[in-house]
């Protein structure tokens, strides 16, 4: 068991992400703080990079204006620095493989695990190749989270039997399921346990709402709120800390 | 990532195929006008005094350019994986009007998306494509270029699998984009060898080519990577020069890295984080390399070098004075370069240009670049 798979013990986890330097460094730190306040299981911080080709636009646009902030990578791991051995959350560090590439693997994975981060998700590299960067996340005891999609030709449940810390679910998209291409989510989450029931699978479905998550929590165990947090900022910038607190705090009873 | 092998498996299947390759061969011939011209370049070669200097027409196929050679190929493959709609990201337009060409041919649907600025830069282009049925899409995040305009079609791609090919223009990307868009350019190669033995009965001394990300390059190399008399030469925008942050000129200032889909090298800050590029030609505004020229650049059996607006600019002029040819502000790059290096040559040496597209699409911009402002 690792520190990340162990937060999964007896409940859900509430696994809120930040993109670090939106809109500055400063309010990323007061948001992990209230993130970790709020009863966060795992925090999720994205490194920004240029070019998010893996997700929508909208994150483009955070990660882009957190760069025009000035943010670096060496700043996010001198945030992690600061405040991992302050706060009980364990940190997963999220970005592309570029940032993690260009850094040097071995010396940006060194250099994570000594600062208290606890795992790792590489939202441009898929399980197939991803030889190159698992074995250093190995050496340093990074938890190399696995991203699982529920086409149907794809070896999902192969891929989650390799993941460590969880299973990192996110949906295939309406056009694949109604062409037959994929699956549901919760059904992709019931083939896995089929397979290996000590799996846990956490859900990234753009939960916004705190029906969406509770809905989200039904059918997985955990819920990963990947963009909510950051509409909050998008909206009302350096006072949003409060708002960020009151909605997570909300978010956790219901998940 | 299903995509990819659902492309992977029927590329393999239908490559080697007769029936799939009868009919693109027919329309590469009867449609796009196929086999492209090998040009001896009199007047330029008496004028440069070194090498015998022959130009492979590409800017004579149907469209304008050579990339009507690969839209041609993956628009047939994607008919039989049963796809009715083509997506594609262009720069200069020139790969977008081909994509939105070959929709039209086969009665398929078709969306481009092209980077704001370059909408701008290449109005007629986007013109055109709207003329063909085609839908344009400007995109406006990043740096509203050709690296935001890839990013926007994979985007539309992973949400809309069932009916859509990603028509990707050049030898790049996650595989296998890079070996289908080399199999399909490189006729290109196998053109100019056949057409050389013929008329001088072996093989050229140099062969002169533009990268961006580098199709017609690879087109032009392909067949001669296991002649090692052949010199293969890619030019690379370096826009206002490789020692300003106004350029495009991977090898030169690049370093390795991954990003869209392939280990390549990439112009990248100290972070990884890609670069805005400048050039002045849209179709080599590109921050990257396909990998196969980055592994030839490694091995030594290939040659970068960086040529600026100013010489690409000087040499589009050259040229259409000198031969009646008005070439791509993408192909003077590589005009730029054979203009140095042939007057050092023998003369019984032999060089082969690429001439890649055509330059009508850049007469706007390049009278604005000497100062004039016209309208058509």
């Amino acid at each position: 068991m690792s520190a990340i798979s162990n937060v999964f013990t007896g409940k859900k986890a509430f696994i809120p992400f930040i993109t670090c330097g939106y809109p500055n460094i400063e309010i990323t730190e007061k948001v992990i703080l209230a993130f970790d306040n709020a009863g966060a299981d795992i925090i999720e911080l994205g490194i920004p990079f240029s070019d998010t080709t893996a997700e929508d636009v909208l994150i483009q646009e955070v990660n882009n204006s957190a760069l025009s902030s000035g943010v670096t990578t060496d700043d996010v791991l001198h945030l992690i620095k600061k405040i991992s051995r302050s706060i009980a959350a364990p940190i997963v560090l999220s970005t592309y493989a570029n940032v993690v590439f260009s850094y040097g693997i071995d010396r940006f994975v060194s250099k994570a695990a000594e600062y208290g981060a606890k795992g790792l998700v590489l939202s441009d590299v898929p399980y197939e190749e991803s030889e190159e960067f698992r074995k250093p996340c190995d050496r340093y005891g990074i938890d190399l989270i696995s991203k699982a999609v529920p086409f149907l030709e794809r070896p999902f449940s192969e891929i989650a039997a390799a993941s460590e810390g969880f299973t990192y679910c996110s949906p295939a998209g309406e056009d694949a399921e109604a062409a037959g291409k994929a699956t549901s989510i919760s059904e992709m989450i019931r083939l896995i346990k089929e397979k290996n029931k000590n799996i846990c699978c956490a859900v990234d479905l753009n939960v916004r709402n705190i029906d969406e998550a509770r809905s989200a929590a039904s059918i997985s165990d955990g819920v990963i709120v990947s963009c909510a947090f950051e509409q909050v900022l998008r909206l009302y910038g350096a006072s949003s800390v409060e708002k960020i607190a009151a909605l997570a705090e909300n978010m956790r009873k219901v998940i | 990532m299903n995509a990819l092998d659902e492309l992977e498996e029927a590329y393999d299947r239908y490559k080697n195929d007769t029936e799939f390759n009868a009919e693109l061969n027919n329309l590469l011939n009867e449609y796009a006008g196929r086999p492209s011209r090998l040009y001896y370049a009199k007047r330029m070669t008496e004028d440069l005094g070194g090498a015998k200097i022959y130009l492979k027409r590409e800017d004579l196929n149907h469209t304008g350019a050579h990339k009507i050679n690969n839209v041609l190929g993956q628009a047939l493959l994607a008919q039989r994986m049963g796809k009715t709609r083509l997506i594609a990201e262009t720069g200069a337009g020139q790969h977008g009007v081909a994509t939105a060409t070959v929709a039209a041919l086969l009665g398929m649907e078709c969306d481009v998306y092209m980077g704001r600025e370059d909408t701008e830069r290449q109005a007629l282009n986007v013109y055109k494509m709207r003329l063909l049925g085609a839908r344009v899409h400007p995109v406006t995040s990043g740096t509203a270029t050709l690296k935001d305009a890839v990013n926007e079609t994979m985007r539309e791609w992973a949400t809309r699998l069932s009916d859509t090919h990603y028509c990707l223009g050049s030898c790049m990307g996650p595989h296998p984009f890079p070996t289908i868009v080399r199999d399909f350019q490189s006729v290109i190669s196998r053109e100019i060898k056949e057409q050389m033995l013929a008329r001088e009965g072996r093989l050229p001394d140099v062969v002169v080519a533009c990268v961006g990300g580098g199709s017609n390059a690879i087109g032009a190399f392909y067949n001669f990577i296991n002649d090692p008399s052949v010199r293969l030469i890619g030019c690379e925008a370096a826009g206002r020069g490789i020692d300003t942050f106004e350029t495009a000129a991977t090898i030169s200032v690049g370093k390795l890295g991954i990003f869209h889909g392939m280990k390549s090298f990439f112009c990248q800050d100290k972070y990884g984080q890609i670069a805005p590029v400048y050039s002045i030609s849209a179709g080599l505004d590109y921050p990257g390399i396909g990998p196969e020229h980055a592994w030839l650049y490694e091995t030594g059996r290939a040659e970068y070098v960086p040529v600026t607006d100013n010489e690409a600019v000087e040499a589009f002029e050259y040229l259409s004075r000198i031969e009646g040819i008005i070439p791509a502000i993408e192909s003077a790059h590589a005009v730029a370069h054979a203009i140095k290096i042939a007057p050092a040559m023998e003369k019984d040496k032999i060089m082969v240009i690429n001439i890649s597209g055509r330059g009508d699409k850049d007469c706007v911009s390049i009278a604005r670049y000497r100062g004039e402002e016209i309208s058509e």
